[in-house]
């Protein structure tokens, strides 16, 4: 069986009957997805390593308990990547300024390695898609929203890190996730039409 | 903000997990009751989710890949007989006895406390405080026990009937006092329902007025953002 050419539902359910070559073909798939996630937020290669193997142990050892109706597996590995690297950051008490959070702004490559184009071309689509909508923020809703979603900074915190009120902090994260539905939505409707 | 009676302009920042306690408190207690509120909600929840794709790419280490299949290829079983017997080579039997065992240690655990409480009170004439706890309309069948200590800081808490959750997410104890809520710590539950945790307090715990247990993010939040699923007062 040729695992590279399966898709992600399919690999799950080999890797809940400890296909170990499923798991490998998952890993090749996302895994520069996961640990990007947690580089970005930890700036750490060796913590980043930890997560990103430990996201993926989870996969395996919990394969048979996900289910795709209820949201994509990037979402899962990227949710739980999130999560441990925003809590590892809390721990370490990490200063703000220790480095920089940015969102990219290029469009991803879509260049595939000879496995499972639609999938990667489908995760191409959907990273392009995000680019182009945050790339349309002002800069300082970008900051704002970098603090909540890569810190995991309640409105108070991000209003200290950037000296802003916190009103105004409070509008500038509304606006940038309303701007950001409404894109996605579009480009949504454009792609489905 | 309130908007019409809804909480939408604190929807987004929500689903991002940036609203400050009280606020964060009072749009999940509006969401509770409100489809249209949690419709919303799912929408920029969707939003968040995407946010992952735009983090600038950075490769792993190649030699991570070898870590990992290292660590999941499975490794030839080997079982004494005492484990033959038991039926340890089947999966689901190692499932029944892991759950047996932790529903065990459990109540090892609440023995020795409760003796330890008893052996306490008979020294010192003073008496454990034990607190039962309640599921609510979203667990009406869950029940629990906070036992705090004799020294007033330290305490375990048992949960039966709780559904296990997915591995995004755990329950979280919440001490609450005058409103604010403090982390007592998060925690899963058995396939069965069965939980149990050790809290720690720093202050005693007669400054609290209740406790509950809320549905949060794997690792805990820090304050309450979903579900309450059992509560009791102090």
């Amino acid at each position: 069986m040729d695992y590279n050419k399966l898709d992600d539902d399919t690999l799950i359910r080999l890797v809940a009957r400890s296909q170990s070559e499923a798991l490998s073909v998952l890993y090749d798939r996302y895994s520069r997805l996961v640990y990007s996630v947690a580089m970005t937020i930890i700036d750490d290669p060796s913590v980043a390593d930890e997560i990103t193997q430990d996201a993926f142990v989870r996969l395996w050892e919990n394969a048979a308990a996900f289910r795709p109706e209820l949201g994509k597996l990037t979402t899962w590995l990227t949710g739980i990547t999130r999560n441990r690297a925003i809590d590892v950051f809390r721990r370490r008490k990490i200063r703000p300024e220790g480095h920089a959070i940015s969102w990219e702004d290029a469009l991803p490559e879509e260049m595939s390695d000879g496995s499972n184009v639609e999938q990667e071309v489908e995760l191409a689509h959907r990273q392009a898609k995000v680019r182009r909508a945050v790339a349309q923020l002002p800069d300082e809703q970008r900051s704002a929203l970098a603090l909540a979603y890569f810190r995991g900074y309640a409105h108070q915190q991000i209003a200290d890190t950037l000296g802003e009120p916190l009103g105004t902090v409070k509008t500038r994260i509304r606006l940038a996730m309303q701007k950001l539905r409404e894109i996605l939505k579009s480009e949504n409707e454009i792609i489905a039409g | 903000m309130t908007t019409d009676n809804h909480e939408l302009d604190l929807l987004p920042a929500y689903a991002l997990g940036s609203l400050d306690e009280a606020d964060a408190q009072r749009v999940a207690g509006h969401l509770a009751a409100c489809p249209h509120c949690r419709a919303e909600l799912l929408a920029f929840q969707q939003v968040s989710d995407e946010l992952a794709l735009a983090v600038p790419q950075v490769a792993p280490p190649p030699v991570l890949k070898k870590k990992l299949m290292d660590r999941v290829r499975p490794r030839p079983a080997q079982f004494s007989w005492v484990q033959r017997v038991l039926g340890w080579q089947r999966p689901r039997a190692r499932q029944v006895w892991a759950s047996a065992s932790l529903a065990l240690i459990a109540i090892l655990a609440v023995s020795n406390l409760l003796l330890w409480f008893r052996f306490n009170e008979l020294k010192n004439q003073t008496l454990p405080q034990v607190v039962a706890l309640q599921g609510t309309h979203l667990t009406p069948g869950a029940t629990g026990v906070f036992v705090i200590g004799a020294d007033g800081y330290s305490g375990t808490l048992v949960v039966n009937g709780l559904s296990p959750l997915d591995e995004t997410h755990q329950y979280q104890l919440w001490l609450i006092q005058d409103g604010r809520r403090t982390s007592g710590g998060v925690f899963s539950v058995s396939e069965k329902g069965y939980g149990t945790i050790p809290v720690v307090s720093g202050q005693p715990f007669d400054v609290y007025q209740a406790v509950g247990i809320t549905i949060e993010p794997a690792g805990g939040s820090p304050g309450p953002t979903g579900d309450k699923v059992m509560g009791g007062d102090l």
